[in-house]
């Protein structure tokens, strides 16, 4: 049976007529049509995600109807391709300033994917359009995130072309030319830092004598061992393969180029490979090159094999990067390979990130920095005796800028596991308590109204977490540019069989969905999407909802910072018993790990799990002695031995 | 050359010639054994005997025949004992008793636990896959875990005393989901067939039952059935091509679509032409 198409609108309007407009293969499929206003058109006799359609064609007559009809597709499953026709709507033709926003609708309308050549966007509006504000335009047509100023609202002028990488794509970054540096006598400076050669010092410090109420950038003349930062709207750790399909590949010195920049689809070709092999001995000269390419790797999490790197391009990396990039050994686990690229993209955007490079720069120019987030952990927990490891998980944390708030859920905060487990923590602390019977979600907002930081965390009282879990995702939300980002359940430790299984890794990436107990957004982003929702459960699954229906981008983070425990269930006589829904995790695994086994970020856990399996899951024959005489039972002890190695 | 090595080089070279003819034997394919491949055990200490027919029952349903069955039981069980006295693979020890192992294969089930038409080989190939000492599953509605070891790294396992123990030592013991083998409680419906989201999206799963006794039925129904799927499929591109207001794709335009499709089309075409011709 050839699957069916569906057209939505009145029926007056032909999808014989539309397909040959749209130029879609109406003969194809046999098309439904659905009648917005007649109730029974939406009812199916199957459930949502039961419903596949190859095209779903939407006809309406107005904006205001299509807004309408937008609740009706809640329960109309998928389909392979959408189409949305509004009759009489040409929203770019009549705008009336063309903003960068307004001409990224106008360049998203007419961007196309050339076969063969790549993407190509058109921004032509019938009125003059400003050359840079249109290139903005079209260049937020080629990423998910929306365009920002990567350096949080620095502007920076650079006089020649070539320092280029210094402004890391910021949106604010100009090129200086000699009109821009003599503005007219009344008038400001375009930057607020310039990087070029140190004449150009002595030519503003005359003007200043001409100005002298007038603000002059500074000039800063980047010195051959400085390393420009890394663009991470386009070389992050997005993408990374815990599972590379592809044995490793050497680094050439032709691929260096000019600047050793790597691009994106450099990067996307070494994602495949286990390791990208670097011999130091074959870039003669090309030192300052292969520094830059190595820092942009490094971001990129690539996992590297290096021999004989030069002592300028270690000395231009420093030693904690080179340390990361020297640790890999092509013998290690994909787990403990993976582990390795997360210490190493860690280091290298704290290192690196435009962020962290300017932050150095401007405290050698006097300057005040660009500000660093501070993050609020709410940790809402109904057990008095889990706060402590809780606390202590928190008291590790990399990031230093941590305010946590617990939200005693039907507690006291004066019962003396409480009031021990506060006084021991070193950070900021707050408590609030709140009543047993009120609902989950108005716990966590309880929360997040006392909370002051810049990003809220949830984390939860029972799980284990990295000591870098906050780190990693101030750096996933600062490169990824999206509303809320977290990591993926990968690591469970099932408590009933006592063992550890990790999920299917599917790397870095844009996501629908990451676990409720690392999500982090900002506040006043939480604030705009009306908080967690007051309801008892699923609290996550609708704020995650909430994100995605407000065009925000969710991003989803490596996920060895973070174990899940289920717990064993209670049996009706208050012995423990599996938990049925443990089955889930069992079903697709990529590994399996006996006993209590946290991922190397978390390595050794302070408050590890008794580690005992259910007696009515442990085997038969550790109850009952094992039949014999054998037959002529080969041996086995290699085997044995092999799995153990 | 003696005797036994004789006979599997000739054993190799009869399932070399079978692969060449396109029928492949997996390695748990062999001839009947003097032992079965597979030991059962049916842990049915506290079981009612409903619930040890039903694993019974599923067993006599299986693809795979070669085995042997210990039900372990604290009390007699008259009635299964009666139901089961014609078929001499199933035995009903106390559960301390030790019964002679020999078998390929140990499998423990608990009762209740139903096993589907190829569960069996499923198991066998998922411990030969992971290289696991011992394949653990856990069945939905069951209190306890299937398990499935290999009789002779059982045997080798237990001299050190606990064979689990031993096993999870050695990082050798794999769970994975009952679900996933086809086992599931008897009283509960088969485990459903999940398909990833994207195959979903273009596969239809078309169950044909054909009628056996017919020959004829036996030999063209799918292709009758096929051929008039696609007549009616090609009426129907029709139909709406003329809604549109456009021709029917025949004469040149017919032979441009045709062109199109490329040459693997056109061949394929013209040898089922020529195929149907003959038949």
């Amino acid at each position: 049976m050839q699957i069916k198409s569906v057209v939505v609108g009145p029926a007056e309007h032909s999808m014989a007529r539309l397909a040959l407009d749209l130029g879609l293969d109406y003969a194809r499929t046999d098309w439904e049509h659905r009648d917005p206003k007649t109730a029974s058109d939406w009812e199916h006799a199957v459930p949502a995600d039961q419903l596949w359609w190859d095209h779903y064609v939407v006809q309406t007559e107005s904006l205001a109807e299509a807004r309408t009809l937008l609740p009706l597709f809640r329960s109309e499953g998928r389909a392979q391709r959408f189409v949305l026709v509004i009759r009489g709507l040409f929203p770019a033709a009549d705008l009336p300033v063309w903003t960068p926003r307004s001409l990224q609708v106008k360049a998203g309308m007419s961007a196309l994917t050339v076969p063969g050549l790549g993407f190509a966007v058109v921004v032509e509006g019938g009125k003059w359009v400003n050359v840079h504000a249109a290139a903005l335009a079209a260049l937020g047509c080629c990423s998910p995130a929306t365009p920002r100023p990567v350096l949080g609202g620095l502007r920076v002028g650079i006089s020649d072309p070539s320092a280029g990488a210094w402004l890391a794509g910021d949106s604010l970054g100009s090129f200086m030319t000699e009109q821009l540096l003599q503005p007219e006598p009344d008038d400001i400076y375009s930057v607020d830092v310039l990087i070029g050669p140190a004449e150009l010092a002595q030519q503003l410090s005359e003007q200043i004598a001409a100005q002298p109420r007038r603000v002059t950038p500074p000039v800063w003349t980047p010195p051959a061992t400085v390393l420009p930062p890394v663009d991470t709207a386009v070389v992050s750790p997005m993408g990374f393969l815990p599972y590379p399909d592809k044995p490793a590949r050497a680094l050439e010195p032709r691929e260096l180029g000019r600047g050793g920049d790597l691009s994106e689809t450099g990067l996307a070709a070494l994602r495949p490979h286990d390791y990208v092999d670097v011999d130091g001995s074959r870039f003669g000269g090309l030192d300052r090159q292969l520094a830059r390419r190595l820092s942009q790797l490094a971001v990129a999490g690539v996992p590297m094999l290096t021999r004989a790197l030069p002592s300028p391009v270690r000395s231009m990396l420093g030693d904690r990067l080179v340390d990361c990039i020297e640790a890999f050994d092509v013998g290690d686990a994909p787990v403990v390979r993976e582990s390795k690229s997360i210490d190493l993209r860690r280091t290298a955007l704290d290192l690196y990130s435009p962020r962290a490079v300017w932050n150095t720069l401007l405290g050698r120019l006097g300057k005040p920095l660009l500000p660093v987030p501070t993050v609020s952990v709410i940790l809402a927990t109904r057990r008095p005796e889990k706060l402590a490891s809780a606390l202590d998980q928190l008291a590790c944390q990399s990031w230093e800028a941590v305010e946590v708030v617990v939200v005693l859920h039907g507690f006291d905060p004066d019962l003396p596991e409480v009031r021990r487990a506060v006084e021991a923590y070193p950070g900021e602390l707050q408590v609030r308590s709140v009543p047993a019977d009120m609902i989950f979600g108005d716990v966590l907002n309880a929360g997040v109204s006392a909370a002051s930081g810049d990003l809220i965390c949830k984390m939860d009282d029972d799980d284990w977490y990295g000591p870098h879990h906050l780190r990693d995702l101030v750096h996933a939300k600062d490169f990824s540019g999206a509303i809320l980002v977290g990591a993926q359940v990968e690591f469970v430790y099932l408590e009933s069989l006592d063992i550890t299984t990790r999920r299917p890794p599917l790397g870095e990436q844009y996501s629908d969905h990451v676990a409720g107990g690392t999500m982090m957004l900002g506040r006043d982003e939480l604030r705009h999407l009306g908080g967690w929702r007051p309801v008892h459960r699923a609290v996550d699954r609708c704020l995650l909802q909430a994100v995605q229906a407000a065009g925000g981008l969710i991003y989803r983070s490596h996920g060895q910072n973070y174990v899940m425990q289920r717990h064993s269930g209670a049996d009706s006589h208050g012995g423990h018993t599996w938990n049925p829904e443990d089955s889930i995790f069992l079903q697709s695994v990529a590994e399996q790990w006996d006993g209590f086994q946290p991922p190397p970020q978390i390595g050794p856990a302070s408050d590890r799990p008794a580690g005992a399996r259910l007696d009515a899951l442990r085997s038969h024959f550790a109850r009952v002695p094992v039949p014999g005489p054998s037959q002529s039972a080969r041996s086995i002890q290699s085997h044995i031995q092999k799995a153990q190695e | 050359m003696d005797k036994g090595s004789h006979a599997r080089s000739a054993a190799a070279a009869i399932e070399d010639e079978l692969r060449h003819a396109g029928f492949a034997l997996k390695a748990l394919h062999t001839p009947r054994q003097e032992t079965p491949l597979v030991r059962i055990l049916i842990s049915a200490a506290k079981a009612t005997d409903l619930e040890i027919a039903g694993t019974v029952a599923s067993l006599f349903g299986s693809a795979c025949q070669d085995f042997t069955v210990d039900v372990l039981v604290e009390d007699r069980r008259p009635k299964l004992e009666e139901w089961l006295v014609t078929d001499r693979r199933f035995s009903f020890p106390r559960t301390d008793e030790r019964q002679p192992a020999e078998a390929a294969y140990t499998l423990v089930l608990s009762a209740g636990t139903a096993i589907g038409l190829h569960s069996l080989e499923a198991m066998i190939d998922t411990l030969r896959q992971t290289q696991a000492l011992v394949l653990r599953a856990l069945v939905d509605g069951q209190s306890g875990a299937m398990e499935l070891w290999q009789t002779a790294t059982l045997w080798e396992l237990s001299e050190t005393g606990d064979p689990e123990k031993s096993a999870r030592s050695a990082g050798g013991e794999r769970w994975v989901s009952g679900n996933a083998l086809g086992l599931h409680d008897f009283r509960r419906p088969k485990p459903k067939l999940h398909l990833r989201k994207g195959a979903a999206a273009t596969l239809d799963l078309n169950i044909v039952v054909r009628d056996l006794a017919d020959a004829a039925t036996r030999l063209d129904y799918e292709q009758k059935i096929r051929h008039l799927e696609a007549r009616l499929k090609k009426s129907e591109i029709e139909r709406r091509r003329l809604e549109q207001g456009m021709a029917p794709n025949r004469g040149l335009s017919r032979a441009r679509a045709i062109a199109r499709k490329g040459p693997a089309y056109i061949f394929g075409q013209l040898k089922s032409r020529a195929g149907g011709a003959g038949s």
